[in-house]
């Protein structure tokens, strides 16, 4: 068969058959909504309760049925045998003989007792003579600001009763005000609220104690009720991702979720960020979580989703809560949901943004001392050590004069102010049989460095389709195409036109700077610099003019989804997905930037990536006996990916600035093909339900990874739980809401990346023939993750306050780790199999509702974590390996040690630990990194949330506070040496006594120069130990106001039917801070406690409107 | 009701089918598709010819593609400790004898990792008799790289290269030294027995598979090597230099050997990094090239770019010193642009002249050994090759610079620099002076061999030096020259026992001051 023949016709048949699927799926849809079905109901069944029958119709239909419990006998069973019914026929047959009637508004079916004689009706008026006076509009909302539509409002006493729509509004008509009204929703507490004469009343209803059996997307996608599950979870909705407006989705969860660090990149624009979920567990591997998007893994970076789009995220911290997906699950993962449309009118969503981003820490400068060196003025010189800057006339390096003193706004001036216009527009709608969700949204970034700007849109359509009663198609088809113009790359590679600005004397006016090139007597342009021919620096608007990084992202998201129930306890599912990334870039490099070695120069090239993923899902769920419920969901999957590119370097142009391949003088052609491992997997989850309290849970996956050696491609991990709703089995003080116990225990495995198994030649450029440096390793093993959880869930005072606490033990051993090889080996680096690195610690979240009244309410939430890391063992003779080799630190993970533990240089100490001096006076500085500094993880992180809510007015603030670590600032060394910073004013005039003592043990009284004291202990190989800073910090991360505008006021627009409107902050300012820098920023993915050159980061002020019509 | 049903029903065959074929169909594509595309899992006979060029560049530290190794491996050290340049970059502490060992390990790396593991494959893959000559060349350009390595650290890993132990020992200099001469003898016999084997043809960058200056190379690169053990070992140094010279060593700038280069991939290493501006001609160059009135200078050097003049500055200066004028690359001269950044694709590397076959002669007649020739002739001979070497090829010229008797000048600047030495380049009387002569005409005709320049004048104390302005090595004061490059902690994180033991080898602690063992300490 076709399928047989190898891999790559089994990925291109697959692809395929995704393709012809994502058609058929597209085409059955339209052809259903053509249709226009009315509504049918098919159920057949013996020995049904109510309940279960209502269950079906709203599975089929779509429509919601309420009614009181008290009102329906819910041991009362029925045989049932509908085919080709509707709903009326289901109401009618379960109100016949009984004394209930029913009405059906849009989607919704209020089902009552029914008063003896009278009929009920929508707005039943039969009881009194006098016609009503008073009309009440008004909003149901959730205690989050949420709209609730198919709330019960019914006036007090009487049958007369509505139901909000799907804006959560409502109109209801009264007799007189001195009524009460009676709002009642399923999982909320009913809440009655008099009339009192208004004609407006809009009402938050607050959960009820059901409301903590709130349903979380687990693992493959599986719906779970909250309390069913042994591990720790977190899911975060839409409306608080929404909130603050970040560009990148992940950011949004800053602060918000406990034991989750994230770590914004240095890169600006576009960049992805660091999400450690407790603690780094690979030493050399990957540490970044698994995303999961609508139940499928996502292969491309999860900042191009549009945050407008996401419904809900769920948090998977523990290897438990990932089990399940096994090899990319080991880190956690986080699941994505997006919306979906559902049955009902169609309802029109906008939102948009508008942000405004400011640099926000920079570094402190001096404006005393004009541009040169030894207190001299030198036009040519790259430092601020010149002589005072008192106005005195000099003339530039450009010829002009100018009066020499200091340029304070010279930094600012620098950067803009950045701007980010976000909009989204959603249709969604639907019939019984089709529902349907679309968006198109566009993102417009400007970034605070003037040459850098993002533009991005996104499309998204899904499709929910009823084919049958029991057959079910899901759609989803997202296209996202990104366009971005110098995404910054921090350190000294690229433009390095921040370092350029950081480093440019403090006296030079920004109108002289700006003058970045001039014609030279050839004709061509030449860049105007102080220093021509600067081995590091640029004039820093000549590097904003003259270098340009373009890219730009074509990537394409589908996914189908196929789903039979055979009965309402059976159902299989087939599942296939692809994403897929075509991208581009474009860089181009003017004559005359001093870091190109060949002039101008231009680099081109194309890549493309994808992963692919079927799998398919038999669920089963039934009570087998009266107390004991059964689910059990089994499946297969297989998962792969490539990648692919090729890119042009024209190694100089023939002609000058004129960027186009055919233009290369000597083009260097490179090309990269790599594959993901094929994982196939098998897997199965079972919960086993007890009376509703008692849930054990247990999991298993096998893999079977090709990057493995051949014949051990096989590995297996399992997982149990085990959770208990105190609550429920024992009684407890009234004011105890609820409690819940869990423990879990689980496994998890990792196979690895491709290629490793054996040892490669490259051939190169030239007919040269490269050696490997890495030695491979013929047998190597899956790395293992086992991990530990216990917890409490507990709620108090009807969920006025409430925790939940969690402590883990995670274990990760057999690593695959890429160690140093003894040189003479002739391999560089060599892969073992080894090591064992532990992380424990503990998260807790404490819910509190200080304050709730009518009109007001405060909630606010405090998230707690704290990681503990100790690598436990590497090999039997290696104990040490270095992870990051940078000039300002070495970062090794060290047997005893901890991951991240950093190296540096420092001040040489005598046995008293007296810093030392020469007999000139200056520092002994160590000859290398070789000195303990500290660790760059935070020894904690707290998050205090606080919601404020007054009617219509939401006040919400989110303070974030990280408490240790370390971070090297790389630029304050810079400025520091070429004496721009404010710091390097110390010592100027009569030099610097260090406070240290000569190796003869005597105070030292030698005083040395400014200069020479800050370059000896800055510059670009810093003395790390100098420059090392806590990175504590406490900041307010997020302060948002929104309000939402009265229902009555919109009702005039008869098109409007909600309107928010919000103010946001981020990141606005902090209330401690020891670093000059800001000390979430990092150098790339994989760094931690450096910076250098890095972006500032932003303040970001903006506004937000979201719109339903 | 038909129609549903097929549809219903496909959907479920076209699943099931793409599952049960993805899960369980391909057996042998998952088993088989674990191999890189990309690359070679084996090579052929010519895929092995094609491993030497890339041991000739990495051997040359010129193997990676932006021109740090070549830069952290010869020039922020070797060059600088030999006083070819010194550094106009405040943030390189190197030319203030501070080991930055992150830099420092690319000669290591290069060696090791770059270089051998190609002339290791192919020696282990050559042992025909049609393969002899391409077993021989390999040994060769192997004793030429590890010699540079062995005369920055001393002891190092030599006889258990290519073992997959977990700790690998070094070698003391001394055994590693004499396997030098085992293998050169060797080697330069299989080739003299074999001139007509043809060898790597075009794969040969440098000689185009030209085994007779093969054999010339081999031949002289032993006589170098046994000059360097002259005072430590000079019965052995006698020996095996004579038979070197008798065997035929290097006596023509056509047998000049040169390093190919090529866009994009093969520069020329110098000039890769010279556009940086980070180091500029030494004040012992200027002292030297102007006092004799150098031809060489503009081969050589470029006047500064502020001034029109050639100047240079003096090695060990800090920040706040390299940062006035008169110090900065703008008032100084740099390298010439034959060997400057437009050239990079052009200019072949220097890998060993015939002149210093000459001055080598020159040296070993000063001792009384058989060189085929009086020292004065050899001394003069290697000047005029020197010179046609870098294209001064009238007679005149050459006869007025080897009779020239003006003294170097004092290069004056910022810290009143003095004369470096008072010899004249004409031949002296006086046998002291003799040495002196010709180690500082050697030192000339090197350029841009640091690694060369360096070793040799830890050797024989010439030419003279200026003592660096500032030393940030305790252990190596400013007027003292620095003996070698300490063990690397790249190799004691991964080899550390090794590394531990060598020190035992070192004739002192393991630090910058230990002179090897060939440096009897001039």
């Amino acid at each position: 068969m076709e399928l047989r023949q190898s891999t790559h016709s089994v990925t291109r048949f697959y692809i395929r058959f995704c393709s012809t699927v994502l058609l058929l799926c597209v085409l059955f849809q339209a052809k259903a909504y053509a249709m226009q079905d009315s509504l049918s109901v098919n159920i057949q069944g013996k020995n049904m309760t109510i309940a279960q029958v209502f269950k079906t119709v709203h599975q089929q239909t779509g429509f919601i049925i309420f009614y009181n419990n008290s009102i329906l006998d819910d041991q009362q069973r029925v045989d049932v045998h509908f085919v080709h019914a509707n709903v009326r026929d289901v109401m009618d047959f379960v109100t016949n003989g009984k004394p209930l009637s029913y009405v059906i508004k849009n989607r919704f079916i209020l089902l009552q007792r029914e008063e003896i004689g009278r009929p009920v009706s929508w707005q039943t008026t039969f009881n009194r003579e006098e016609a009503p006076n008073i009309t009440v509009t008004g909003t149901v909302r959730d205690p989050q600001g949420q709209a609730l539509p198919g709330v019960t409002v019914s006036l007090k006493g009487t049958t007369t009763g509505t139901v909000t729509d799907a804006s959560g509004n409502y109109s209801i008509e009264a007799a007189d005000g001195t009524g009460t009204l009676v709002f009642s929703f399923i999982g909320y507490t009913t809440k009655e609220v008099p009339i009192n004469n208004q004609n407006k009343l809009d009402v938050t209803l607050d959960n009820s104690v059901a409301a903590l059996t709130q349903v979380v997307v687990t693992a493959l996608g599986i719906t779970r009720k909250e309390e069913s599950l042994t591990y720790a979870v977190k899911s975060v909705d839409g409306e608080e991702i929404n909130k603050a407006k970040e560009v990148n989705v992940v950011n949004a969860l800053q602060g918000k979720v406990a034991g989750v660090t994230i770590t914004k990149n240095a890169n600006g624009l576009g960049g992805d960020s660091k999400v450690l979920m407790r603690g780094n567990r690979s030493i050399t591997g990957n540490n970044q979580p698994l995303y999961i998007i609508d139940g499928v893994p996502l292969s491309g970076s999860i900042g191009m989703l549009n945050t407008d789009d996401i419904k809900s995220m769920t948090v998977l911290k523990g290897a438990s809560a990932a089990a399940l997906y096994g090899s990319r699950g080991q880190n956690g993962a986080i699941i994505i949901t997006t919306k979906s449309g559902s049955a009902g009118p169609m309802v029109v969503n906008y939102s948009g943004g508008l942000t405004f981003d400011q640099a926000a820490v920079l570094p402190e400068l001096q404006y005393e001392y004009g541009q040169g060196d030894g207190g001299v003025y030198v036009p040519n010189s790259e430092h601020s050590w010149g002589p005072k800057a008192e106005g005195q006339m000099v003339t530039l390096w450009n010829g002009d004069q100018v009066p020499l003193k200091g340029q304070p706004d010279r930094l600012k001036d620098f950067f803009r102010i950045g701007k980010t216009l976000t909009n989204t527009l959603s249709v969604s709608g639907g019939t019984d049989k089709v529902q349907a969700y679309f968006a198109y949204g566009n993102t417009r970034q400007l970034g605070i460095m003037r040459n850098s700007d993002l533009t991005r849109h996104n499309v998204d359509l899904k499709i929910t389709s009823n084919i049958t009663p029991k057959l079910s198609l899901y759609t989803k088809v997202s296209y996202v195409y990104e366009e971005i113009n110098n995404r910054l790359r921090p350190g000294e590679g690229g433009t390095y036109a921040l370092p350029s600005i950081y480093r440019s004397p403090t006296s030079i006016p920004t109108n002289e700077m700006k003058k970045y090139s001039y014609i030279d007597s050839t004709g061509a342009e030449r860049q105007s610099y102080w220093k021509p021919g600067s081995s590091i620096l640029l004039n820093p608007y000549w590097a904003l003019n003259r270098v340009s990084y373009y890219e730009d992202h074509d990537r394409f998201m589908g996914i189908f989804l196929a789903k039979y129930a055979f009965t309402d306890w059976l159902s299989v599912q087939v599942r296939g997905s692809i994403d897929k990334t075509i991208g581009e870039s474009n860089n181009k490099i003017w004559a005359d930037n001093y870091f190109s070695l060949v002039g101008s120069d231009y680099n081109y090239g194309t890549s493309r990536s994808q992963g692919t993923n079927l799998d398919g899902l038999i669920s089963f769920e039934r009570d087998v006996t009266k107390d004991l419920n059964l689910s059990v969901n089994a499946g297969a999957s297989v998962q792969t990916g490539n990648y692919k590119s090729v890119s042009g370097n024209a190694n100089g142009l023939y002609k000058p600035n004129f960027f186009f391949m055919s233009n290369a003088k000597s083009p260097y052609v490179d090309n990269s093909y790599g594959e993901d491992p094929l994982v196939r997997s098998l897997y199965a989850t079972a919960t086993v339900a007890y009376k509703g309290f008692l849930y054990l849970d247990a999991t298993a996956r096998n893999d079977w990874s090709s990057a493995l050696p051949k014949g051990k491609q096989s590995y297996f991990y399992p997982s149990v739980g085990l959770s208990g709703i105190i609550s429920e089995m024992v009684k407890l003080p009234s004011w105890v809401t609820y409690g819940k116990a869990r423990i879990s225990m689980a496994n998890s495995g990792y196979g690895g990346t491709e290629y490793l198994d054996r040892n490669y030649y490259e051939a190169g450029a030239g007919g040269q023939i490269i050696t490997p440096t890495i030695q491979s390793l013929g047998n190597y093993k899956p790395e293992l993750t086992s991990s530990f959880e216990v917890g409490l869930d507990w709620s108090f005072f009807q969920n006025r306050f409430g925790f939940n606490v969690t402590y883990y033990d995670t274990r990760t051993k057999n690593q695959l780790l890429l160690i140093g090889a003894p040189s003479a080996s002739l391999f560089n680096q060599k892969y073992i199999n080894a090591g064992l690195i532990r992380n424990s610690g503990v998260e807790l979240v404490v819910n509190f509702t200080p304050i709730k009244a009518t009109n007001f309410s405060w909630d606010a939430t405090v998230n707690f974590s704290s990681n503990r890391n100790k690598v436990v063992r590497l090999t039997p003779t290696i104990s040490s390996v270095i992870l990051v080799d940078d000039r300002e630190s070495q970062i090794r993970a060290v047997v005893g040690g901890s991951f991240g533990d950093m190296y540096v240089k420092d001040w040489v100490r005598d046995s008293l630990g007296r810093r030392l001096v020469d007999n000139t006076g200056a520092p002994i500085l160590t000859a290398d990194r070789t000195v303990f500094l500290g660790n760059y993880n935070p020894d904690f992180m707290l998050g205090f949330n606080n919601t404020f809510s007054y009617k219509n007015l939401v006040l919400s603030f989110l303070i974030d506070y990280r408490d240790g670590g370390y971070i090297i600032a790389g630029t304050q060394a810079l400025i520091d040496a070429d004496g721009h910073s404010k710091r390097s004013l110390e010592g100027r005039e009569n030099g610097l006594v260090l406070d240290a003592y000569t190796e003869d043990g005597k105070k030292n009284t030698q005083s040395i120069s400014a200069q020479k004291y800050w370059s000896m202990i800055g510059d670009r190989y810093p003395t790390g130990g100098l420059y090392a800073y806590s990175a504590t910090n406490i900041r307010l991360r997020e302060l948002t106001l929104s309000y939402t505008l009265p229902t009555n006021f919109l009702n005039r627009t008869h098109f409007i039917k909600g309107a928010t409107i919000s103010l946001v902050g981020r990141n606005l300012f902090f209330f401690k801070r020891d670093a000059p820098i800001d000390p979430e920023i990092t150098l790339g993915l994989n760094g931690g406690g450096l910076e250098y050159g890095a972006m500032p980061s932003t303040r970001n002020f903006g506004f937000n409107l979201r719109l339903t019509f | 009701m038909k129609y549903n049903i097929f549809l219903r029903y496909r959907i479920y065959v076209y699943s099931i089918l793409a599952l049960g074929g993805l899960l369980g169909g391909c057996t042998k594509s998952f088993d088989t598709r674990n191999v890189d595309p990309t690359k070679l899992t084996s090579l052929t006979p010519l895929d092995v010819k094609s491993l030497f060029p890339t041991a000739l560049y990495a051997g040359m530290n010129t193997g990676d593609d932006n021109g740090v190794d070549y830069q952290q491996s010869q020039n922020l050290f070797a060059d600088d400790y030999a006083q070819y340049f010194a550094s106009t970059q405040t943030a390189f502490s190197s030319d203030r004898y501070n080991i930055v060992q992150q830099w420092v390990r690319y000669q290591w790396y290069d060696t090791y990792v770059a270089t051998l593991p190609s002339l290791v494959t192919i020696i282990n893959e050559t042992t025909t008799p049609e393969t002899v000559t391409l077993n021989a060349i390999a040994r060769i350009w192997k004793v030429f790289v590890l010699h540079r390595t062995t005369d920055y650290y001393g002891p190092i890993p030599y006889s258990h290269i290519g073992s997959d132990s977990i700790v690998i020992p070094y070698d003391s200099q001394r055994d590693v030294y004499y396997d030098f001469f085992k293998e050169l003898t060797e080697a330069a016999s299989d080739l003299k027995n074999n001139l007509n084997v043809p060898s790597y043809g075009d794969k040969d960058m440098i000689y185009d598979g030209d085994n007779a200056k093969w054999l010339a190379f081999a031949n002289t690169l032993r006589l170098r090597l046994a000059l360097r053990i002259s005072m430590i070992e000079p019965d052995k140094a006698k020996s095996e230099a004579e038979a070197a010279v008798a065997d035929g060593v290097m006596t023509d700038v056509s047998q000049d050997a040169y390093l190919k280069v090529a866009a994009p991939n093969n520069y020329n290493g110098l000039g890769r990094i010279t556009a940086w501006n980070e180091f500029r001609m030494s004040a012992s160059m200027e002292s030297l090239l102007k006092g004799y009135n150098d031809p060489r200078m503009s081969k050589y050097f470029q006047p500064a770019v502020a001034t029109g003049l050639y100047d240079g500055i003096r090695n060990g200066m800090v920040p706040a010193e390299q940062t006035i004028p008169e110090n900065d690359y703008e008032h100084n001269s740099n390298v010439s642009a034959r060997l400057g950044n437009d050239a990079m694709f052009s200019t072949p590397m220097s890998v060993m002249y015939s002149a210093e076959a000459y001055f080598l002669r020159a040296e070993g007649a000063l001792n009384g050994w058989n060189m085929g020739g009086t020292a004065k002739d050899l001394y003069n001979k290697g000047i005029e090759m020197s010179l046609r070497t870098w294209g001064v090829t009238d007679m005149n010229t050459i006869n007025n610079y080897i009779n020239n008797t003006s003294l170097p000048v004092a290069p004056g600047g910022y810290f009143n620099t003095p004369a470096l030495t008072d010899i004249p380049v004409k031949f002296s009387s006086d046998p002291a002076e003799q040495r002196e002569q010709i180690l500082t005409q050697k030192w000339l005709a090197l350029f841009p061999d640091g690694f060369e320049a360096w070793a040799e004048v830890r050797r024989s104390g010439y030419p003279k030096r200026y003592p660096l302005i500032h030393s940030d090595n305790p252990d190596v004061p400013k007027d003292k020259l620095i003996r070698r490059i300490p063990f690397l902690d790249f190799d004691k994180d991964k080899n550390g026992p090794a590394v531990e033991a060598a020190k035992a080898l070192l004739d002192g602690p393991d630090n910058a001051a230990t002179p090897l063992w060939w440096d009897t300490h001039k």
